[in-house]
């Protein structure tokens, strides 16, 4: 009798444990919204996800391969960050690969109405796939992040097309390289070099390599403005001085 | 033959009566409750607005409330509650 006791004892100590460890493991809203998002996924051909912590859902990359357009035979990751507000708040999504484009600044910032003013909460992570594919597909020179490349879109499409293929051979690889503070140098040489070897669009492009590195390199350095010809940072002289050597 | 009830036990179901199965907002289903509840019904009700779309009513207020203008996240159409 008493150690029948003991084990329905102990039974209830388990469930109790049970419990504790569950409610521990409770998804949060934006957890159970965004896991079924991605259960209703449904990507066209030309994207694929990626989790690099299959557990947390609320972070993960979308790699988009546009198979038509000018942005054709590229590849662009963006990443998802979910935020506990999530639906009531947008992913904030970034553009990790580097491209020449009207709405995509050079820091990854994408312009889409849906991720800003336009985001409702009925939306999914599959209507901001779509709306980062017709990016591609028809790039906005109306509301442009980078106005260069509006300006050259909306006066001159196969200039814009020509850099566009320019950017997507010669960017990708120049951003491609992974930073170590200790190659820093010789990378920015070797940018540099392309800069000056090619027109002014490779300038442009070694020069925001060169910008890049600094943010992934130090966090200290902020960039202040930039310009196709210019970059200024605060934080360090020399490294202006080493800049304007470039 | 006679048959005498001697006692009886009432059972009912109860299911929202609403134009889609699904909260639009939290994407839980109506007939449950929204994700900060535990329990549906009476504590975690719909609520309709003029322009028919229903929603559970903790997600659009919460919705409502983060919003400058006060419009239906389904349609854009200013919100209103119907009071019906």
């Amino acid at each position: 009798m008493i150690k029948l006791f003991s084990l329905k004892q102990q039974k209830k100590d388990e469930e109790g444990s049970a419990r504790a460890g569950g409610s521990q493991k409770k998804a949060s809203a934006a957890q159970l919204r965004i896991t079924k998002d991605l259960n209703e996924l449904n990507l066209p051909k030309t994207c694929s996800t990626e989790f690099p912590d299959p557990d947390d859902l609320l972070n993960f990359k979308l790699i988009i391969c546009p198979d038509e357009g000018f942005y054709r035979g590229g590849r662009f990751v963006f990443s998802f960050k979910v935020g506990p507000n999530y639906p009531h708040e947008p992913p904030k999504v970034k553009c990790e690969t580097a491209v020449y484009h009207p709405n995509i600044d050079l820091e990854g910032n994408v312009c889409l109405n849906i991720l800003r003013e336009d985001w409702k909460p009925v939306l999914t992570v599959n209507s901001i796939v779509y709306g980062l594919q017709y990016l591609f597909l028809e790039p906005n020179p109306e509301d442009p992040l980078n106005k260069e490349a509006a300006d050259e879109l909306q006066s001159n499409r196969r200039l814009f097309e020509q850099h566009v293929q320019r950017a997507m051979r010669g960017g990708q690889s120049c951003f491609d390289t992974p930073l170590g503070c200790e190659s820093l140098r010789d990378d920015i040489q070797v940018r540099a070099d392309i800069g000056r070897q090619g027109n002014a669009h490779r300038t442009r492009i070694a020069y925001c390599c060169y910008v890049r590195s600094l943010i992934a390199s130090s966090k200290n350095y902020k960039v202040m403005q930039m310009s196709s010809e210019r970059f200024y940072t605060r934080g360090n002289q020399k490294t202006i001085h080493n800049f304007n050597k470039l | 033959m006679k048959v005498t009830v001697k006692s009886w036990t009432g059972v009912a179901t109860w299911r929202w009566v609403a134009n889609d199965d699904n909260c639009g907002i939290c994407r839980m289903p109506f007939d449950s409750c929204c994700p900060d509840c535990k329990l549906p019904g009476d504590d975690c009700p719909l609520v309709w607005g003029a322009c028919s779309h229903c929603f559970h009513i903790h997600c659009i207020v919460k919705w409502l409330h983060s919003q400058p203008q006060q419009q239906c996240p389904m349609c854009r159409q200013d919100w209103k509650f119907n009071n019906k």
